[in-house]
């Protein structure tokens, strides 16, 4: 919101690299992703995480996607439908390897949901040490409108990671996260977002404790608002 | 020879002329022998022999392995002799047969020793052609699972599929009859979730049990993508032991015993191997082994007493209302009532017949086991409020009459609901039996099925004959039950509608609750264009063949059904009755009953919604929370309160009724002193890029499928306060500038309205009270 700023030149550049980087913001429309992309769990102890699929505008009849994942990290134990407002769509899921195949079906409605469209919880059991991390990977398979018209998948991936501590903050201290500008760490959060996006990372620190950490995605093009 | 058989024609006469002892002692001779030619009767029971195919399903041209295998007294078999019903012939133990025509093909086998007929056996290989169902004509068509008619089934059709059962889409919509994948004779959830399996797979049929859950001893139908091959040698073990029995007669389906003596496994594993490769494995929570806890006989007598009680209690729930239907009819679906309990006690008389006859503790002992494994405590239980239901009040709606919500509650739904349980339930016997009379057999030949130790000290001559009781149970209970089945597929929905949902202070809400049948426009539609006998016999066909496919281990029983009834089921059905309860049914007048009886159905039951009485259907509310006022025709007044707490202006109205032994709920959210929020957001950058969602109570409202000025959208927010979301979904320069205006409420805390730091993972709330 820098109008004061605002010059032809870093309007020409701004434009040149929206171009160079194509229509960025269109990875959302028929992508899968998690929706809090970093969850930390005590090995031993259930967490979920959720996978979800951004419709926009249109409505969502049907979705299926995958996640893979590694089964020596986490064990799945289910998938729980998530109601989306006044929808409660069916999930099924099925596990091939380290693949999970995730389907939602919504018979109820022709109108909703839209938007971020929720395909379930992820339940599963932590399995790994503390101190480990465990990657997640997202993709959308298909996507259909209650009338059976496509939304086409998005083809980028979008990861999701547990992490594996001793002890979990508590909300109150979770939202008082640092912030970082690790490279590491700003590496595990591109993977997990879009450019220009900020995720909150929990990060195990040496004493096996996760720390929320909110990590700024560098932009795919000079900031331009 | 011929005495003997004479003999037993008389014992037969003397019992009644039970259908049973048609099939069995009596000379099962010229009516179900296949075609080509006659074999002999067979003349006493000094041996059992069982006729395998190598496989139970192939192609046409496909050549299939046969054996014969005996059980003897201790006489030597000298021949077998095959006789295959498109007319082919062979001898020996074992034979090989191919045949030209798809279409269940059945085999007689013979042997002979001393010149004479001891013992015959029956096997049946289904051939199939392309793929294609060859139990189409009993509507199970090919393709299970397809229900849009795509060239492969998928995402879409767990879709439509679950439209369907929620009454988005119509019958007209979709391939119902596809949609039933698991082959019990409705479309419902499990349906959907199968479909969804398929999709998660990207097969056209799931990988699933049909059964999660089953007792050693039990026969559990499964489907599978790799049994799609007509061709492929199946086999199937369960935490490692092979299953003693394998049947296949759908491509893709498969039923198996699982074996006696298998201890308790949450988790057991069924791994099925196709063409000697494990392919795939499935998880079976298997039970401990049901434990008797009666005598055998009178946990068979139970069992079967409780059958003759649903029967009874159809044959009520069918002419107790004689004033709706013409005398005709009423005597024909009397006279078909009837003929059922008839023939189910005279199969009752063979069954005692066979337990005091040599040998009869034992096979009451193995039967009881068979019986326990199959869920014979699981129907008993579920059964019992379905024959014990009586409804006084049947005569109070004639056809002429259009149905008040009071009669639609206290007559409509109940009869309806009955018809319906008493077919399920009757269906479930029939299963039960059927499982049950392929595991005995199984124990018998393969032993060590249910009891190892007895199988081979059995009594030959007892076996012969309990094993041919078995056959014709399940058909009797079957078509007793007819008029059941034609009801079964009618399912009673509630709904609830509430308009306005946004009231003022004070206002008034119109409350419908309705009922809707959901698949009787369907069934009126086809029995209004005179397709009377097709539905009939589709419907009993559909019945027996898919219980078949689900609980059918033994060849024998599809064998002997097919020897019997392929041809016109429903007629062949009439004429096993009539012979075995000296009635005369009368095919086409039944069937102009049947015509009556569903245009009886139709005219009463209402097509489209019908209104049910407010008064009984909607939960009082809390003062606090409005009130109801009533109307004569069913409806109901909501007012809203007029001075409800803040917190309190969403009000869910409730309504809940009995629907067929479950309790449907509906619900709907009104809106006292509602207001509508105009809510408006967009990316106001100079560079267009950013992307944002709105939501509110967990419910996207508002978003763009790219970048834009400007997006707007109204909506109904109940008095007090709502809290709204606002986050970022995309803003590739790292730069989310956006901007947010709302009309028709107050923003009393929250985050900016505007900024330029509303990026992916970023969220701003901002808490709106409604006036």
């Amino acid at each position: 919101m820098r109008m004061s700023s605002f010059t032809f030149r870093s309007l020409a550049a701004g434009l040149f690299a929206a171009v160079l980087s194509g229509p960025a913001y269109a990875q959302f429309l028929g992508d899968a992703f998690f929706v809090e992309p970093s969850v930390a769990v005590v090995p031993g102890t259930e967490g979920t995480i959720q996978l979800a699929v951004f419709a926009g505008t249109n409505p969502v009849g049907a979705a299926q996607a995958t996640v893979t994942y590694d089964p020596a990290a986490l064990e799945i134990l289910g998938i729980e439908p998530v109601a989306s407002g006044r929808v409660t769509p069916a999930v099924q899921w099925r596990k091939e390897g380290n693949v999970l195949h995730v389907v939602m079906v919504n018979g109820t409605s022709l109108n909703e949901p839209i938007g971020t469209v929720p395909l379930g919880n992820i339940r599963f059991k932590a399995l790994g040490a503390v101190g480990r991390t465990t990657k997640l990977i997202s993709k959308p398979t298909e996507i259909l409108k209650p009338d059976a018209q496509a939304i086409p998948p998005g083809t980028e991936e979008h990861e999701g990671e547990v992490s594996f501590a001793s002890a979990i903050p508590s909300a109150r201290i979770a939202a008082r996260g640092i912030v970082s500008t690790s490279p590491e760490l700003v590496e595990r959060a591109r993977r997990m977002r879009p450019p220009g996006g900020i995720v909150t990372l929990q990060v195990v620190d040496a004493s096996g404790r996760a720390q929320p950490v909110q990590v700024r995605i560098p932009p795919a093009a000079p900031a331009r608002e | 020879m011929h005495e003997i058989g004479t003999n037993a024609r008389r014992l037969c006469a003397a019992l009644g002329g039970a259908l049973v002892l048609a099939l069995a002692a009596c000379g099962s001779g010229e009516d179900s022998s296949p075609g080509g030619g006659e074999p002999p009767p067979v003349e006493n029971a000094r041996a059992v022999i069982e006729a395998q195919a190598a496989r139970s399903m192939t192609s046409v041209g496909q050549p299939v392995g046969f054996r014969a295998s005996a059980v003897t007294d201790g006489i030597r078999i000298e021949q077998y002799r095959w006789t295959f019903s498109d007319g082919q012939q062979a001898t020996g133990q074992e034979v090989s047969a191919s045949f030209a025509a798809s279409g269940p093909v059945t085999v007689t086998v013979q042997a002979y020793s001393g010149g004479q007929a001891v013992a015959e056996a029956s096997a049946a290989v289904v051939v199939v052609d392309a793929g294609a169902s060859p139990f189409e004509a009993f509507g199970i068509p090919s393709g299970l699972g397809n229900v849009t008619g795509n060239d492969r089934p998928g995402l879409v059709d767990a879709m439509r599929i679950a439209q369907y059962i929620e009454g988005v889409v119509g019958p007209e919509d979709i391939r119902v009859a596809h949609a039933d994948i698991d082959l019990d004779g409705k479309v419902d959830e499990i349906d959907r979730n199968l479909a969804m399996q398929a999709a998660a797979a990207r097969q056209a049929l799931p990988s699933a049990l049909l059964r999660p859950q089953a007792y050693p001893g039990a026969v559990v139908a499964m489907v599978s993508p790799m049994l799609l091959d007509p061709n492929a040698d199946v086999s199937i073990t369960v935490d490692g032991v092979a299953s003693p029995q394998v049947f296949r007669a759908l491509p893709g389906y498969a039923s198996f015993l699982v074996p006696a003596g298998l201890i308790r496994n949450a988790a057991a594993e069924v791994v099925v191997s196709v063409n000697g490769v494990p392919s795939d494995r499935l998880s079976l929570d298997l039970l401990a082994a049901a434990e008797p806890t009666a005598p055998a006989a009178d946990d068979i007598r139970a069992f079967f007493d409780q059958i003759d009680r649903l029967l009874q209690a159809q044959h009520d729930a069918i002419v107790a209302d004689p004033g709706r239907l013409s005398t005709e009819s009423v005597a024909q679906l009397r006279t078909l009532a009837a003929a059922g309990r008839d023939a189910f006690g005279n199969a009752r008389l063979e069954l005692e017949r066979t337990l005091a006859g040599p040998n009869g503790d034992t096979l009451a002992r193995l039967f009881q086991k068979a019986l326990l494994a199959n869920g014979m405590r699981e129907f008993l239980a579920a059964s019992q409020g379905v024959a014990g239901e009586v409804n006084g009040k049947s005569t109070a709606v004639s056809a002429a009459a259009v149905a008040t919500p009071e009669q639609i509650c206290d007559i409509i739904l109940p009869e309806l609901c009955r018809l319906k349980r008493g077919a399920e339930q009757l269906g479930n016997a029939a299963s039960i039996t059927e499982a049950a009379c392929s595991a005995v057999s199984a124990a018998i030949f393969v032993g060590g099925a249910i009891i190892p130790a007895d199988g081979p000290a059995i009594e030959v001559g007892a076996v012969a004959a309990f094993v041919k009781f078995c056959v014709p149970m399940s058909a009797i209970v079957s078509t007793a039950s007819t008029l059941g089945e034609i009801v079964k597929p009618i399912d009673p929905r509630l709904y609830l509608t509430v308009t306005p949902t946004f009231l003022d202070r004070g206002e008034n809400a119109l409350v419908k609750p309705e009922v809707t049948f959901v698949g009787l426009q369907h069934l009126c539609g086809m029995f209004s264009s005179g397709l009377t006998e097709l539905v009939v016999g589709q419907i009993i066909g559909k019945r027996i063949v898919a219980a078949i496919l689900r609980n059918n281990t033994g060849a024998r029983l599809l064998a002997d059904f097919f020897a019997k009834y392929a041809e016109d089921m429903y007629v062949s059905l009439l004429e096993s009755l009539e012979e075995a309860a000296y009635r005369a049914l009368d095919a086409s007048g039944l069937m102009g009953a049947f015509s009556e009886f569903v245009t009886q159905q139709c005219a009463i039951i209402p097509t489209g919604r019908a209104n049910m009485p407010a008064q009984r259907v909607m939960l009082p509310l809390p003062s606090d929370q409005g009130s109801y006022s009533f109307n004569a025709d069913g409806t109901a007044n909501y007012t809203c309160p007029s001075a409800p707490a803040v917190l309190q202006s969403q009000i869910t109205l409730r309504g809940m009724w009995p629907m067929c032994g479950k309790t449907a709920e509906v619900s709907e959210k009104v809106f006292c002193t509602p207001a509508q929020v105009g809510i408006t957001m967009g990316d106001n950058g100079n560079l267009l890029d950013d992307i944002f969602e709105v939501v509110i109570n967990g419910r996207s409202v508002l978003t763009s499928n790219q970048p834009v000025r400007s997006v707007s959208t109204t909506l109904p927010l109940g008095g007090g306060l709502n809290e709204v979301l606002m986050r970022g979904l995309a803003a590739p320069d790292q730069v989310g500038t956006y901007f947010i205006t709302f009309s028709g409420a107050t923003v009393v805390s929250g985050d900016a309205l505007s900024g330029s730091d509303l990026t992916p993972g970023v969220t701003k709330r901002f808490l709106l009270e409604v006036e």
